[in-house]
């Protein structure tokens, strides 16, 4: 294509691009996402509602799922603490000896997650029945203390279900032991209400996302329809789909990371308005439960989620054009 | 510079926009395309920009096979190729200076560079004191000129023109028209598509007539030069 270039005119030919320098043009380029930036910026000042509206969908996207997950670990504390470890109780025969009780425990002792095993005398028993359920003196009337030795043993947190049931059944053939029972009931379905929460909050997240994606598709959708006229022109004397792309995904950016603040402010609305009726409320129940805030790092994700899912709708919304515009 | 072999065109609902299309443009040359609308002009000016493709037949522009560029490459394709619009394709919102500096930005260009062929190129067009001023202050002539420094401002081998005289009465076309011989006769292959026959005859260059998706006249540079 090159010819000699006359000097009679400002017009010529051939390589003009040699001219500029790889520096020269890594500057414009740098200018471009300089002025691609700025540009949205200003976009984005100019109509504020619109992008107010943007914001907190993204926002409320992120924030509902951000609260569930802040739920279920504080209710997985509140799981953790309610009276210390899980525990299986053992009650022996009455007439079990010091002997046989004491084989029991070494036995019950041999597995892993059991951390200790602790005996509860008849007496003991009957001593503690009697303070707490405000029977004093009735017990007085039985001929001798039907209570029998009881061993009380104490699991690591992390012991599953399933686990405590298996030492259940095992102990009970343990030699002298009447029956075995677990406070398992109230464990397995915390745990299980846990693992449908997680689940819940997966789904629900993940359809959120996508609303929010869309959202943000929808109203990049629109900067483009405004643009229109612009990419025309752009691709026509050679926008490459990268320029012609790029303000979008600044604007997607600002989207996103806009409602990943909005998210942080909604959460930490939310841990505010309910920290009060929450401390009351385990006050009554002499818990030492206390509600945890989001800390630092979810605070980030949360930011970081969402300018993603900024730029990922921009990107999607100006694919789908910019395959419209493309030869056939 | 631009070769077209056996060209045809066909779009899914089934209308033939071109059919046997063969003709070469060598470099400087200035053309004219003429033919009722819906003869084809438009359609060979797409597929020039790669716009469009063909649906059989090769394009050979600058030797570079068309049907062999791939999407990646077709913006940097299109970097050689200034095109002026009817309707001027001018942006509202940019000011004069900023419609021109366009191609420039979308391919790289510093600012000082920017600069310095922009006003080359307004000045070349005689609308250098027009630079700040939006499209819409601009006369019909005047955007049409500003249209054409667009065109120009990288300094393509290649000028395509689609009725770029059609709002214009006679003594601006002619201005128009001068200023693409002034590009032609410095080297830029110049293609003009236009229905204004009165004009095509008074400046008197190659002429190629479309009928109905055919070129019945002009078919080489050779052949004539025109309707004399």
């Amino acid at each position: 294509m090159a010819r000699n270039d006359s000097d009679s005119t400002r017009v010529s030919r051939g390589a003009s691009l040699s001219t500029v320098s790889w520096k020269e043009k890594r500057d414009a380029w740098l200018a471009h996402h300089r002025e691609s930036a700025r540009d949205s910026i200003q976009h984005q000042l100019r109509a504020p509602l619109q992008n107010l509206l943007t914001a907190l969908v993204i926002g409320i996207t992120l924030a509902l799922p951000a609260l569930l997950i802040l739920g279920i670990e504080n209710l997985q504390q509140l799981g953790e603490h309610w009276d210390g470890a899980p525990r299986l109780s053992v009650y022996m025969e009455r007439k079990a000896s010091d002997d046989q009780i004491r084989d029991t425990q070494n036995a019950m002792r041999q597995d892993q997650a059991v951390t200790s095993v602790s005996l509860i005398t008849p007496a003991q028993g009957l001593a503690a029945f009697e303070s707490t359920a405000g029977m004093t003196g009735t017990m007085a009337l039985l001929e001798e203390n039907p209570l029998p030795p009881v061993l009380l043993a104490e699991l690591q947190h992390n012991a599953t279900p399933d686990h405590m049931e298996s030492l259940q059944k095992s102990w009970q053939q343990l030699p002298h032991v009447e029956h075995v029972k677990a406070d398992l009931e109230w464990i397995k379905k915390l745990f299980h209400i846990m693992e449908f929460g997680k689940h819940l909050t997966i789904g629900l997240a993940t359809l959120l996302g996508l609303g929010a994606l869309l959202s943000v598709g929808n109203t990049i959708r629109l900067g483009i329809e405004n643009r229109r006229d612009e990419i025309v022109v752009a691709k026509l004397v050679g926008a490459t789909d990268a320029f012609v792309r790029r303000p979008f995904l600044y604007s997607g950016f600002c989207y996103g990371f806009s409602g990943g603040m909005v998210a942080i402010l909604l959460v930490i609305g939310g841990y505010y308005s309910l920290v009060g009726p929450i401390a009351d409320l385990s006050a009554l129940f002499h818990s030492n439960f206390a509600l945890h805030c989001i800390d630092i790092y979810t605070g980030i994700n949360l930011v970081f989620v969402g300018t993603v899912l900024g730029m990922l709708g921009a990107w999607l919304a100006v694919e789908q054009h910019l395959r419209d515009m493309r030869a056939k | 510079m631009i070769e077209f072999h056996n060209v045809a065109k066909r779009y899914p609902n089934g209308h033939e926009a071109l059919s046997h299309v063969n003709f070469r443009l060598s470099p400087g040359e200035m053309t004219f395309l003429t033919g009722h609308s819906g003869a084809g002009k438009s359609t060979i000016l797409k597929l020039l920009m790669v716009m469009e493709r063909p649906s059989s037949g090769q394009i050979v522009v600058g030797g570079q096979d068309l049907d062999k560029l791939g999407a990646a490459r077709i913006p940097y394709y299109r970097r050689n190729i200034g095109v002026v619009f009817q309707d001027h394709h001018l942006l509202d919102d940019y000011s004069v200076f900023d419609n021109v500096a366009l191609p420039l930005r979308v391919c790289g260009y510093p600012d000082r560079e920017i600069g310095k062929r922009v006003r080359a190129a307004l000045d070349k067009v005689g609308l250098l004191d027009r630079e700040k001023y939006l499209p819409v202050a601009l006369s019909g002539g005047e955007q049409q000129r500003v249209g054409i420094a667009r065109a120009v401002v990288n300094k393509p081998p290649i000028l395509i023109a689609d009725e770029p005289t059609g709002n214009l009465d006679d003594e601006l076309s002619a201005e128009i028209m001068k200023l693409f011989e002034d590009f032609s006769q410095v080297g830029v292959t110049v293609l003009i598509a236009t229905h204004d026959m009165d004009l095509v005859h008074r400046f008197g260059h190659r002429e190629m007539v479309l009928r109905r998706g055919r070129l019945i006249r002009g078919s080489d540079s050779g052949d004539s030069h025109g309707a004399q």
